[in-house]
């Protein structure tokens, strides 16, 4: 799973998840890819398991790119814990997701193959997500 | 390079309100502008643009705009500088045109595109095409509407680079003579699949862990690095 090697504060604030992505979303990359279409959080673990359901598709040949990393850590309370006494421990590691931000990329695979490997990723996703090619104005 | 007839009309309002209200109307806020030229606010139809763009592939063609400015129609030669295209809506939000002079060199980006089979992908090769664009500068009767490359004759491990690319004369390209355009890599072995599929059994073994757990463990599993 994706977490980061180092990282300066252990517990961060939430945040809010505002606005459309201003970057990360263009296919830099592949010929086909995955974009978020409403902001939220992928844990590592959502990542991982969508990136498994793209290669386990495609078998072999193709090329994947993953282009968001889990930086945020997300703390939890211990059940049946009373109120107070501070801040959780950190649980897991998130990726924070805006509107527009593209999630994975494929080359490599027929449009078919990619579109089906991508609509097998969005299940293992939180959130609504759309396939996606390099023209420029695609409907899909 | 082939030349596309588009309609554009002058505007003299600008600001978001007004650019939204043409959008509204199914129009896309541009603007022309060029060497030694005095820039004009256009506005174009929306689904005009997408046409001229998505079936002419107008991206490297020159576009030839008829400008209504009032009574007065004025006819431009130009190319697409630049496009803002709404992410989420795959719909354009505003245009810039760059006029081209015959008698100056201009710079664009053409599209690379790749001939052929390599035979390195029969051998069970992997194609990878890192660059899909290349900067070139010239006059713009000598720039072509895409570079083609001949790539049948790469093998595993060989790659094409920019400095590989035989232009016609008077282009110049612009790019890193060291820049990768295309590769035929060795394709991942089947144990790496197999790796795979042991660790995603770990992750839903963890998973059908984890709703019972109360444990304080940090998200690395590793309270020492933090």
């Amino acid at each position: 799973m994706l977490s980061p090697k180092r990282f300066k504060y252990r517990k961060l604030q939430k945040g809010r998840i505002g606005g459309t992505a201003q970057k990360g979303n263009k296919i830099d990359f592949g010929e086909c890819g995955l974009q978020a279409m409403e902001p939220g959080r992928i844990t590592a673990r959502q990542i991982e398991s969508a990136r498994i359901a793209i290669t386990r598709h495609v078998k072999r040949g193709g090329k994947i790119w993953i282009r968001i990393f889990p930086h945020k850590s997300v703390t939890k309370k211990p059940a049946e814990t009373r109120m107070g006494k501070g801040k959780g421990s950190p649980e897991e590691w998130v990726a924070v997701v805006r509107k527009g931000t593209i999630l994975y990329e494929i080359e490599g695979v027929s449009r078919d193959v990619a579109r089906e490997a991508m609509r097998l990723a969005s299940q293992k996703l939180p959130i609504a997500t759309k396939f996606l090619t390099r023209e420029i104005f695609d409907e899909n | 390079m082939k030349t596309i007839k588009l309609k554009a009309e002058a505007r003299t309002e600008s600001g978001k309100g007004f650019a939204r209200k043409l959008r509204e109307e199914g129009f896309v806020p541009a603007v022309f502008y060029g060497y030694e030229v005095e820039s004009i606010m256009l506005k174009v139809s929306s689904a005009d643009l997408i046409k001229v763009i998505e079936k002419e592939r107008s991206e490297t063609s020159f576009i030839k705009l008829s400008i209504k400015e009032g009574d007065k129609k004025t006819e431009k030669i130009s190319v697409i500088k630049d496009i803002q295209i709404d992410t989420i809506k795959r719909k354009p939000i505003h245009v810039d045109f760059y006029e081209i002079k015959m008698d100056r060199e201009v710079t664009l980006d053409l599209p690379i595109l790749l001939i052929g089979d390599p035979v390195g992908v029969e051998a069970g090769g992997e194609l990878q095409q890192v660059k899909r664009e290349l900067k070139v500068s010239g006059l713009p009767s000598a720039i072509p509407e895409a570079i083609e490359l001949d790539i049948s004759a790469l093998e595993i491990g060989n790659s094409i680079k920019v400095g590989d690319v035989k232009l016609a004369e008077g282009i110049k390209c612009l790019d890193t003579e060291d820049g990768v355009i295309a590769t035929v890599a060795t394709k991942r072995v089947s144990v790496l699949v197999e790796a795979e599929e042991a660790e995603e059994e770990a992750i839903e073994g963890e998973e059908k862990e984890a709703p019972g757990e109360e444990t304080e463990t940090s998200p690395t599993g590793d309270e020492e690095n933090i």
